[in-house]
């Protein structure tokens, strides 16, 4: 199964070589395959449009490091924003929070290529004590506002980008709305027996899609969102994406107050990635995965059939048998909520 | 996902898991025991990674397919659906964090819940015993659980590559004991293990 995805990223790497064109200028931290960080650098197409997309949206939208940028409206509205509460945050919350940003577990240069040049740009002219303790204080507010949902890896990353669009207090407020109104119940779910029990549920969800449709290697792309998973969802795409479909996405995410453009950009990102090498930079990509088999009608007439199947796919669960019940009443109230949201829709 | 190349024949394919706390090091054991690389900073591990290096013990070409699993507690169910078909298992915690230390029994108690216990090696990893100005767990505390559990124990540093194969290759060497003695048996056949000495050699004798 890596073999295959391996394969599929080497293939895209050196297409990626072979159009090549100049790069003004980086500000990533370079990896490897740069020899002379002082020259102009080459991309390829793909890279360059999305350069050109950032770089774009960056000058339009004012976007800066803790700064608010214009964006946040397409993310919040133009209502006013006031933090009414503060409570205390548990020790472990804390401790967990500070190992994954004080130890640099959250710096830029460890993003992928395309979010790495964009973050590193906003974060430009900072020291990284304070880009660090910025993330800090969004993480920390927000699970001390979210105690039940707390704090889990991957929401560092989160932070990162909505604190690229955003100060603190809008990051903040990105965040808060964002779980509270779009990522399906429970999918962080922090309960000692049902964790991530949404995130199980949504990879669940996933997986019938991929096999009803027939995806091409439909058996290989289970199992790889089996085990990739955490990190392409839990990340909501953000190691995955460049920063161009990364906030079409997002965008059509809080347009909507759905998590379904998530699981369109994972469907489609894999779909074409099995197909052959699609142009993934576009920036209405939306728009191309509606064309594809994941339609919206197909996923409604998915869902029905994952209901009328509820108890023959609960079968195919692989948690552990303690609180299997719990879980699969917490899975079909999300099956549920799906629907309510294409309905709304 | 990572993988090593590798196009040498093998005498066993084994799978290996390393769990253990967050941030004791888990993938970082792992660079420098399959790529010889040490970073100071790295992303959160989520979910699951994995390489594959194959290792010589006692004349047998040893495959190890090495699952670096999450760390944080919350990923806990997900880190026990990579437990079946383990049959090594590397436990770590960092001397430089007590709770992880303590937090041992608990995953101790994991792999007997959700493993056929006879039937995988264990090691214990005291891991960053290169950060002795931070130390908070001594060698004696390490080997005095490792003793009440009757596992090997390591101290180890990622860092300065101190111990890392010494923990692979004594549990290596185990797995192999244990798989001998499960083939005399004629129990091999329990065990997810894949012995393809024959397969592969039928493959280069082929015409190309």
């Amino acid at each position: 199964m890596s073999d295959v995805f391996e394969e599929l990223v080497q293939k895209m790497s050196l297409k990626c070589l072979l159009i090549l064109q100049l790069l003004s200028q980086l500000y990533a931290i370079p990896n490897k395959m740069v020899q002379d960080f002082e020259k102009p650098q080459r991309v390829c197409d793909y890279c360059y449009r999305d350069y050109l997309y950032y770089q774009c949206l960056i000058k339009e939208q004012r976007i800066q490091w803790n700064t608010k940028s214009l964006l946040l409206c397409k993310f919040l509205g133009e209502q006013k924003r006031i933090i009414k509460i503060q409570q205390p945050l548990e020790l472990s919350e804390k401790q967990n929070i500070e190992k994954d940003i004080l130890n640099g577990r959250s710096d830029s240069h460890l993003l992928n290529y395309s979010i790495r040049e964009f973050v590193t740009q906003c974060q430009q002219g900072l020291k990284i004590e304070q880009i660090r303790n910025s993330i800090m204080r969004v993480l920390e507010l927000f699970v001390a506002n979210n105690p039940t949902i707390g704090y889990c890896q991957g929401m560092n990353l989160i932070a990162i980008i909505c604190l690229c669009l955003a100060d603190e207090e809008g990051a903040f407020h990105i965040m808060d709305q964002l779980f509270s109104t779009i990522v399906p119940q429970r999918f962080y779910s922090s309960s000692s027996g049902a964790y991530l029990i949404g995130y199980y549920a949504e990879v669940y969800f996933l997986q019938e899609i991929i096999q009803i449709n027939k995806f091409k290697d439909w058996q290989i792309l289970m199992q790889f969102i089996e085990l990739q998973g955490p990190s392409l969802l839990l990340t909501l795409m953000i190691q995955v994406l460049n920063i161009s479909s990364l906030l079409v996405t997002w965008i059509q995410m809080f347009q909507i107050q759905s998590f379904i453009p998530i699981d369109k950009a994972l469907l489609y990102t894999l779909q074409t990635a099995t197909l052959k090498n699609i142009d993934l930079m576009v920036q209405f990509i939306l728009n191309n995965i509606t064309q594809k088999q994941v339609a919206l009608g197909q996923i409604m007439i998915l869902i029905s059939s994952i209901n009328q199947k509820k108890s023959q796919i609960l079968k195919l669960t692989k948690l552990p048998p303690y609180k299997q019940i719990l879980k699969r009443i917490a899975q079909i109230q999300i099956k549920m909520q799906y629907i309510n949201n294409i309905n709304k829709e | 996902m990572s993988r090593q190349a590798n196009s040498q024949d093998y005498d066993w394919l084994v799978k290996v898991i390393v769990i253990g706390d967050s941030g004791v090091g888990k993938t970082n054991i792992l660079s420098q025991f399959c790529d010889a690389k040490f970073s100071i900073t790295h992303m959160a591990t989520l979910g699951v990674d994995f390489k594959i290096k194959t290792i010589d013990v006692d004349g047998k070409k040893l495959k190890l397919q090495i699952w670096d699993t999450a760390g944080q507690e919350r990923f806990r169910n997900i880190t026990k659906t990579y437990y079946k078909g383990a049959q090594g298992v590397i436990l770590t915690y960092s001397v430089i964090d007590r709770q992880s230390f303590q937090n041992v029994d608990g995953w101790l108690r994991s792999i007997q819940e959700n493993t056929n216990s006879n039937d995988v090696q264990l090691v214990l990893v005291g891991n960053k015993a290169d950060m002795s100005a931070e130390r908070q767990v001594t060698m004696e505390e390490g080997q005095k659980l490792s003793q009440q559990y009757n596992i090997p124990f390591f101290e180890t540093s990622a860092k300065s590559n101190m111990n890392i194969n010494e923990s692979f290759h004594n549990l290596a060497q185990r797995i192999i004991s244990t798989l001998c003695k499960m083939q005399a048996n004629d129990d091999a056949p329990k065990l997810n293990l894949k012995q393809t000495e024959g397969k592969e050699k039928t493959k280069a004798d082929g015409c190309c």
